[in-house]
């Protein structure tokens, strides 16, 4: 992740991005991944490909993600997505995030004691 | 589109400024920096000025070569659990029955054959997964060095080969250790000196170094069946 601020905080975050996009998309690129990243977030948030690709390898390597290779404009294009095992870890992770986040924003909006 | 001779300047990119070894980073390293290029192209910077800065977004030569060490690591962390996996399954029923058997027949075939041909099966049991590799080897040779073609390396065909590397440990534990530890601690008046090897201690002792080799063997077997037959890349 690229963005100056908020590349630590992002750091834990990117594999359940990663599975929330492919629950969205029947499957996916790297690049790809990249560009939706940056248009969902108006360029606020960029994944760089040293953060994106090892983050997707790790995904296949626990066997959430399969890949399939297409050749697409004269090159070997590599997508991702989910796998069985993948749906159900996604649906876990995202809602453990979500509830972390909700958590995160009560104790940030706390008022001040007088 | 790029055009391939346009896709060929940019493998060499990665081939030779950030030392891109494996088919299957490469593959998919040269479609992002093909799709970033054409993206500015898509601004109207020529391909010279578009591969450029996609070569300064990639993160140049060094943050590339990193995602390919990173891959490496972590194929070569996963293999080796998937070959524990596998060992572990030879001790679960209903596995265990073979296991149990294979056992036995090592306990009774070592009592009747001598020591030194228990040596010499136990050498070429931790060493037969180098012998899987001996066709894509010739294989290899003949592609690069005959027909003289450029080829990279499959990284998983490799992190399969280095996993042969425990029939290594094994033989050395084995064959080579005690030899060392007898030539130092004894003098030669010692009885054991003139049998430095293992397998002529105790019969017991060599069926269970012949069940560890043949399990060696057939674990490595098995995990070597599972990823060749998801292809080796070029190999």
């Amino acid at each position: 992740m690229n963005a100056p601020n908020n590349s630590s905080l992002l750091k834990g975050s990117l594999s359940v991005m990663i599975l929330r996009l492919l629950e969205d998309r029947e499957k996916m690129y790297g690049y790809e991944i990249t560009q939706k990243v940056k248009d969902l977030t108006a360029g606020e948030m960029t994944i760089t490909e040293g953060a994106l690709y090892p983050a997707l390898h790790k995904l296949e390597a626990e066997g959430l993600l399969t890949t399939e290779t297409q050749i697409v404009d004269g090159r070997a294009r590599k997508y991702y997505s989910l796998t069985k095992t993948g749906h159900t870890e996604a649906a876990g992770r995202i809602a453990e995030l979500a509830s972390f986040l909700e958590n995160l924003n009560l104790v940030l909006k706390l008022k001040p004691s007088i | 589109m790029l055009t391939s001779e346009q896709l060929r300047l940019l493998r060499h990119d990665l081939l030779h400024l950030a030392n891109i070894s494996y088919s299957e980073v490469m593959d998919e390293l040269l479609d992002h920096y093909a799709s970033l290029t054409e993206k500015w192209m898509r601004e109207d910077y020529s391909f010279d000025e578009a591969s450029r800065k996609a070569w300064n977004e990639l993160g140049n030569g060094r943050g590339i070569l990193h995602i390919q060490e990173r891959y490496k690591k972590l194929l070569l962390h996963q293999l080796q659990l998937q070959h524990w996996s596998i060992v572990r399954r030879y001790f679960r029923w209903p596995t265990l029955i073979t296991t149990l058997l294979v056992g036995t027949l090592a306990y009774l075939t070592v009592r009747a054959w001598p020591s030194s041909i228990l040596s010499a099966l136990f050498f070429v049991c931790v060493f037969a997964p180098y012998l899987l590799f001996i066709p894509s080897e010739l294989r290899l040779f003949w592609q690069k060095q005959i027909q003289k073609r450029a080829l990279l390396t499959s990284l998983r065909r490799e992190v399969v080969y280095r996993q042969a590397r425990y029939g290594n440990y094994l033989y050395l534990f084995v064959i080579q250790l005690p030899i060392l530890v007898i030539s130092l601690f004894f003098d030669g008046t010692n009885s054991r000196t003139s049998r430095p090897y293992l397998f002529e201690w105790h019969t017991a002792l060599s069926a269970a170094l012949a069940f560890v080799a043949i399990m060696y063997t057939l674990t490595y077997l098995e995990l070597y069946t599972k990823h060749s037959a998801k292809g080796f890349a070029n190999a």
